[in-house]
């Protein structure tokens, strides 16, 4: 029992560290641009501060800049030193983790986009709305801190960057950025497997509220969030339960909660929380009827939230032992992009240890911060002119939203290529339900639904639009598998299951012909 | 300072598993702690009983419900059809899922879809004109019979690959 827990929490915070890490990644860059590069007063130009266009800015920043609600902390400490008003940095650090371009595609795609469209602008009231009350109520929370001394242009400007993240990926940062995941191993210990299946209900009106209980200590990334989001409008839950999943599950963590509680102390904490906390269940109380999908019949359970509990059974003891099914786990799940962030953000951190020892000896930017007057002869050709700082750091930060643009036509392959993958990922898991391996065919059937929403997303990107004959085509396929993963999960008759996985197969045949022949 | 701040920080962390497991237990269907093999057993979607199987069962449905319905208009007075028109309604709103599971091609399903959308709006007019005790025109009933032939027009295409 006990291990269960333990070892199930241990599973949760690390599929949570995976799936952080290239966001994380991406929120170092920010700071070591906005370090330095933009510098404070230009970092103060770009968000505003203490003014309703400023939360506005900062809103629109936050929803161009890939992000998650953990790779968001570096951001917003490096916010504050630029004397950043609170309101501000607030509506930065939860507009950010909501959306990214990767997410909101997933999110148009889905049977009613114009929910997506409603929840993006009921987030810009909620920034909005707390933080000009939060700013009317403490207008002086602007922090003035020393501008570090400038870094000489060149290659040292650039080092400059890097040694700045690496020094942020060990600094207080790593803590807080802990404290946020060890949110997710709490909920776990916390919610047995599978507990929150039958709850969300769109009838149950204490639903928004029970979610507000969860998403505050849960982690998602803006994509994981989304997912849930669609799951849930499938299978008719609350609306509002989904928006505060959106808002406090993508948007916040207990590692932000901590640091703005060291930062600003427990009084305009406690305050800013309970204005967001008003906002958003009153929000979404409003929007549960106007916005719930008439046409979808409710399903008396979700698997949305499973990924919140614990991910074991109480009886189950695998038979290589917990760490070898942890492991087993995590090689399969891991995405390689969740790879190469955990990489780089690992990287970061023992170039930041290296920092740290060689401080005793050697500040390395006392070296990089030297002028390179007298040691480069002066003459320069017409070309080689200085880009100022804070022009490269927009170009920086361009880069950034431009490389997240392109990496939606990475992950969304196009069609042709998403078939192909599906097919094998189908194939994997019907032989697997044919023949009775019954892990191993509920492990590919969510890699099908995957890529199922893939296939969907990528048709969009290319044509800029997907007939109702195609999205219908994928949900047919789509209900099919969860059928087969509940069956599956009942111990249905091999009879029965058999005659499903012919049904299934049919249903990828003709989705296959639909997104091949008639695109 | 730093004592101060961790004695913040294991307050905030008291309040947020209070705060968790309070709303857990209050607020959630089944209470933590309950045997999960008794709430997760038999995870499924609700299907109605009167959802036809396939794109032919709807179909033939479709046109059986509407000859009892047209029947009933024309034998009865005050004709009940509540019950018969809500379900007539739910399988048109089906319709377009039923005929996505089947091997209609892209023209085929879109005009089920047209198909299925124009019927539920004549139904829905019928429905209102007999509960307010108007007698519905033959015309409509007319245009009824046109769509419905329309669609079954589309059954053997339906199931053309198997």
């Amino acid at each position: 029992m006990f291990e269960t827990i333990f070892w199930g929490a241990c599973l949760r915070i690390i599929q949570s560290t995976l799936q952080a890490s290239p966001f994380i990644f991406t929120g170092l860059c920010v700071v070591g641009l906005l370090h330095r590069m933009m510098g404070q007063k230009h970092t103060r130009w770009l968000f505003g501060s203490n003014s309703v266009a400023s939360l506005f800015q900062s809103w629109v920043i936050g929803m161009l800049l890939p992000g998650c609600s953990l790779g968001v902390i570096p951001i917003c400490k490096q916010l504050r030193k630029s004397g950043i008003a609170i309101g501000t940095i607030f509506a930065f650090a939860l507009s950010s983790p909501l959306f990214d371009p990767l997410s909101m595609l997933y999110g148009l795609t889905l049977s009613k986009p114009i929910t997506i469209v409603a929840f993006a602008f009921c987030s810009l009231l909620v920034v909005t709305i707390s933080g000009t009350i939060f700013d009317r109520l403490f207008p002086n929370t602007e922090v003035q801190l020393e501008e570090p001394p400038e870094t000489p242009h060149g290659i040292k400007r650039l080092l400059a960057v890097l040694v700045v993240m690496a020094r942020e990926s060990v600094s207080g940062t790593a803590g807080l950025i802990l404290i946020g995941l060890c949110g997710t191993g709490l909920l776990s210990m916390l919610l047995p497997a599978g507990i929150l299946q039958r709850t969300m209900g769109h009838e149950n009106p204490y639903s928004p509220l029970l979610m507000t209980a969860i998403a505050i200590p849960a982690y998602a990334t803006p994509m994981t969030a989304m997912g849930q989001l669609g799951s849930m409008f499938q299978h008719g839950n609350s609306i509002g339960a989904a928006f505060i999943l959106l808002i406090f599950g993508a948007g916040m963590n207990l590692g932000l909660i901590a640091w703005m509680v060291l930062n600003y102390g427990w009084k305009k904490s406690s305050i800013w929380m309970s204005l967001m906390l008003f906002v958003v269940v009153g929000l979404s109380y409003g929007i549960e009827r106007p916005l719930y999908p008439k046409e979808i019949e409710p399903a008396d359970h979700t698997h949305a939230f499973d990924s919140y509990c614990c991910p074991f059974q109480r009886d189950f003891i695998p038979s290589g032992g917990y760490p070898a099914e942890i492991w087993r786990r995590v090689r399969l799940e891991t995405q390689t992009h969740e790879i190469a962030g955990a990489i780089f953000v690992g990287g970061l951190m023992g170039l930041g240890l290296l920092f740290k020892c060689l401080d005793r000896r050697w500040v390395i930017e006392s070296w990089l911060n030297r002028s390179l007057q007298g040691s480069v002869h002066l003459s320069r050709r017409a070309w080689d002119i200085v880009v100022p700082g804070p022009v490269l750091a927009g170009v920086g930060l361009l880069s950034i939203v431009a490389f997240s643009i392109v990496g939606c036509f990475a992950y969304y392959p196009a069609p042709g290529e998403t078939l192909d993958e599906l097919n094998l990922a189908q194939t994997e898991a019907l032989t697997a339900a044919m023949t009775g391996q019954r892990e191993h065919a509920l492990h590919w059937i969510p890699i099908c639904e995957g890529w199922n929403r893939r296939l969907q997303v990528g048709t969009y990107l290319r044509r800029g639009r997907l007939s109702e004959y195609h999205r219908m085509k994928a949900r047919v396929l789509g209900d099919k598998l969860e059928e087969l993963e509940h069956m599956i999960e009942n111990d249905d008759s091999p009879d029965e299951i058999r005659k499903h996985i012919a049904n299934t197969s049919r249903a990828y045949g003709r989705l296959s012909r639909a997104y091949r022949e008639e695109l | 300072m730093r004592n101060e701040h961790l004695s913040k920080l294991s307050v905030l962390a008291i309040v947020i598993v209070c705060d968790a497991v309070g709303c857990g237990t209050s607020t959630t269907t089944i209470p933590l702690g309950t045997n999960l093999e008794q709430q997760t057993d038999r995870l499924e979607h609700h299907v109605s009983e009167h959802r036809p199987a396939s794109f032919a069962v709807a179909v033939e449905q479709i046109q059986s419900r509407h000859n009892q319905i047209h029947n009933e208009i024309q034998t009865k007075t005050h004709p009940a059809l509540d019950h018969q028109l809500s379900e007539l309604q739910d399988i048109l709103g089906w319709l377009p899922e039923i005929a996505g599971d089947s091997d209609l091609r892209q023209a085929d399903w879109n005009l089920v879809k047209q198909h299925s959308q124009q019927l539920a709006n004549l139904y829905q007019e019928l429905h209102q004109k007999v509960a307010n005790g108007i007698r519905p025109e033959q015309s409509s009933f007319d245009k009824m019979e046109t769509l419905n032939e329309g669609l079954r027009k589309l059954v053997p295409a339906s199931d053309r690959l198997h």
